[in-house]
């Protein structure tokens, strides 16, 4: 058996993170590859749909399916290949609770569900708005889905980070900048916030690589600020380009605990001028700039504040197209050849997970899409060495329209000890139109693309937001004359508008990562932070302005004029 | 400056029209640093040289009316709120009262007050404005004409009929409005204020020599 179920909770998203620059890409190119698999497959799904409940996502379902008929061990396997916090028994989970019933004392019907979660043995971390993020006994899952008091259960939601794996600041034309005495302001540093998954190994960075001192807070449930690196390399950027700059670094794991980071990030005082954001989330959004996450941004914006977003790098790793199946066998043919698998060649133990979503968000209200997605698609995820494709497993939710559904399904969590194929199928299950889906592949080199590839609109949100700054990233060195990482995302939005709004220096050095060792546009949303917050400190300009000038100062790079790829260009902070 | 050589003209035409006794004069002194204040900020500005000018005539025996403009310059240290770094002139322009005093033949004491107008101008400091011109910006600052209120008092020697020297103490009242502004100049975003009400009040001691016919 050439598949293992491994734990990798946690890793997968820092995988990806880490081995980006620094593993060998799965290029088709370096190795001998195998003709793609047949247009035909081997094994069944392992699940009924119609034992699926909707009111729980497929992945939740399909945890609890395995606690109760294998075992704990068998949940144990495959929350671990999939990022879910099972600990013990319990597993985290976020109820969407029901107002239906529910008097004025608990409008959101959050203490109701509270204390039903409680009932059941299970623990409530934190609350937003409708949302309850709980530790609660697998057993319970189908309990508690069924109760009045949920419209729906489902996993947290988590970031990817923007890493693929500072020479920006020279190439910015930071650097005189900082010595150019204040005009018309007092020199106040600008209040920097740092919003990421962790910030390992920041005290050893204070007064040297960072401010001597720096506000901190933990929304994760654990309060763990050292969660991850990543964070920590962010700050130093922004540091590096405004050093007097005051930073606040607060990190989070699930979406919840976004929304509580942002509520307290918009209540400091004094108020946060500037957020560095270098992480983007997929299913989480329309890809129109709303979904829970854009609405962390314009709460921020709202509150006068300016977003610095990565785009993502998902460029070569992204699809999208319209439902097509032709020989109306209820598979989507990717392309016109009659192929119905989305495929990609990778070396052995990579583990990617494909999160497909499709246009039937619906409206977003401000806290959620309404109404529930109506239009339901069923992924199936295989591998092949070279023969037929084999089944591995298929992520099958319930789009029916019923308040909490979302038209998202993501299969993943395996790997392969040797090079294989990996490739998924969409199947229609019922639907009245033909939906424009759109796939992500996360857990594979940056460099990879997929067959058939499709970087048009590879924004993650809330890169999306047009309340966010977006950023692509361009190598520092390659400056003045492009071109951008082939991995940066590309717009344009769903709704047609233009991101990214500029391209920053990615590939530098931090003390962090080490020598030129830190890319991707996680590298190039600090720099757009810290040039917002040099010249808001040197300058009596206001943070919009600011962004407008550097929009006339970027070096235009690709099409004349703002586009796609690069936005209005290459920052810079130098007299144009 | 138009306006000035009007009224000088004027006062001219009238003395010699009503055939009184006219007095031209020159005053070289030193204008003592004030304090600018802008809106709810403040700073100073040194003090320096200044020069006047003035022609009058008598009105009754030691009444007489005087038309004086004094030129002074001021350097600016700069502040935050107020002007930057540079160099500000004034020239109030004003009609005044002289009311004499004689002692004897040869010491004229006397009291003046009056009311004008005070063309001012501001100039920032060149190494400031080169410095964001290197990052392509224009800085500019101004500030504006006001009304101007003097009073004060002197004391004129008569060396000769004809010729007299004398020493004077002058407070200049005036408060103006100024502006400053940044402009990119790629994109044209510009960023401007007013400083209201600033205060250029300022003590004028000066030397003076005059000759009346």
């Amino acid at each position: 058996m050439n598949f293992k179920k491994i734990a990798l909770v946690f890793l997968v998203p820092v995988f990806v993170l880490l081995t980006l620059d620094r593993i060998t890409p799965a290029s088709s190119d370096a190795q001998t590859v195998p003709p793609p698999p047949p247009n035909q497959a081997v094994g069944e799904p392992e699940l009924d749909k119609s034992a699926v409940s909707p009111k729980i996502e497929y992945r939740l379902y399909r945890l609890y399916e395995l606690y109760r008929t294998k075992g704990l061990d068998a949940a144990r396997e495959y929350a671990a290949a999939r990022d879910i916090d099972l600990d013990g028994e319990t597993v985290r989970v976020v109820a969407v609770a029901s107002s239906a019933g529910i008097g004025q004392a608990d409008p959101n019907g959050v203490a109701t569900l509270g204390a039903r979660i409680a009932s059941l043995g299970g623990t409530v971390e934190t609350t937003y708005q409708s949302l309850v993020q709980n530790r609660l006994p697998i057993g319970a899952i189908e309990t508690i889905a069924h109760s009045p008091s949920v419209d729906y259960l489902r996993l947290p939601l988590k970031p990817q980070l923007q890493t693929v794996t500072s020479e920006g600041v020279e190439a910015v034309g930071a650097k005189p900048w900082q010595s150019l005495d204040a005009y018309r302001t007092s020199g106040d540093p600008a209040n920097v916030v740092v919003l990421d998954a962790g910030f390992t190994g920041y005290a050893s960075l204070l007064g040297t690589e960072l401010p001597a001192s720096v506000i901190t807070k933990s929304f994760r449930a654990d309060g763990n600020l050292s969660a991850h690196v990543h964070g920590a390399a962010c700050a130093e950027i922004i540091h590096d380009l405004a050093p007097n700059a005051n930073l606040t670094l607060v990190n989070f794991n699930t979406d919840v605990e976004h929304h509580n980071a942002v509520n307290w990030i918009n209540a400091q005082t004094p108020k946060p001028d500037i957020l560095s954001y270098s992480m983007g989330w997929f299913n989480s959004g329309d890809g129109k700039g709303t979904g829970p996450i854009c609405e962390d941004v314009k709460k921020f914006s709202d509150n006068g504040g300016f977003w610095s977003a990565s785009a993502g790098n998902y460029a070569n790793n992204h699809w999208h197209g319209a439902y097509f199946d032709p020989g109306n066998n209820g598979y989507m043919d990717f392309d016109t050849s009659g192929y119905e698998w989305l495929y990609v060649y990778l070396p052995a133990y990579y583990s990617p997970t494909f999160w497909v979503n499709w246009d039937d968000w619906g409206t977003w209200n401000g806290s959620s899409y309404t109404p529930g997605s109506s239009q339901d698609y069923d992924v199936e995820l295989f591998w092949s060495t070279g023969g037929a494709w084999s089944y591995l497993e298929n992520s099958t939710s319930w789009q029916t329209g019923q308040p909490g559904q979302e038209p998202i399904e993501a299969v993943g969590g395996w790997y392969a000890n040797v090079p294989a194929w990996w490739g998924i199928r969409v199947r229609r299950w019922s639907t009245t139109r033909n939906c424009k889906l759109e796939v992500f592949i996360s857990g594979i080199s940056s460099s990879t693309k997929p067959t058939p590839h499709d970087a048009t609109g590879s924004l993650s949100s809330p890169a999306d937001s047009p309340n966010a700054i977006t950023q692509g990233a361009v190598d520092w060195s390659d400056m003045a004359r492009g071109p951008h990482h082939t991995y940066s995302s590309i717009g344009p939005t769903e709704d047609g508008r233009i991101k990214p709004d500029f391209s920053s220096p990615s590939r530098v050095s931090t003390a962090t990562y080490g020598t030129t060792d830190f890319s991707g546009t996680s590298a190039a949303a600090p720099h757009f932070a810290g040039i917002l917050a040099l010249m808001k400190e040197k300058t009596p300009y206001s943070l919009s302005q600011i962004v407008a000038i550097l929009a006339g100062r970027a070096i235009d790079l690709g099409s004349a004029g703002k586009d796609n790829t690069y936005g209005n260009g290459f920052s810079n902070m130098a007299k144009k | 400056m138009k306006k000035f050589g009007g009224v000088f003209l004027l006062v001219v035409c009238l003395a010699l029209g009503a055939n009184a006794a006219v007095r031209i004069g020159i005053v070289p002194g030193f204008s003592l640093g004030g304090t600018l204040v802008a809106a709810d900020s403040e700073s100073t500005f040194d003090g320096g040289f200044s020069l006047g000018f003035g022609i009058g005539f008598d009105l009754m025996k030691y009444v007489s009316a005087e038309i004086r403009g004094t030129w002074a310059n001021h350097a600016v240290p700069g502040s935050l709120n107020g002007l930057s770094q540079g160099k500000m002139t004034c020239l109030p322009v004003e009609l005044m009262i002289v009311g004499r005093f004689p002692v004897g033949q040869k010491l004229f004491p006397y009291v003046f007050g009056g009311a004008g107008y005070a063309f001012n101008s501001f100039t920032v400091e060149t190494a400031l404005v080169d410095d964001w011109a290197d990052f392509g910006f224009t800085l500019s600052e101004s500030v504006k004409g006001a009304p101007s209120f003097s009073f004060g008092a002197g004391v004129d020697y008569a060396i000769t009929p004809k010729f007299l020297i004398g020493f004077e103490g002058k407070m200049v009242i005036c408060k103006t409005d100024g502006e400053w502004s940044l402009e990119d100049d790629t994109t044209g975003e510009t960023i401007s204020a007013t400083l209201t009400g600033m205060s250029l009040n300022r003590f004028i001691v000066g030397l003076g020599l005059k000759y009346q016919f």
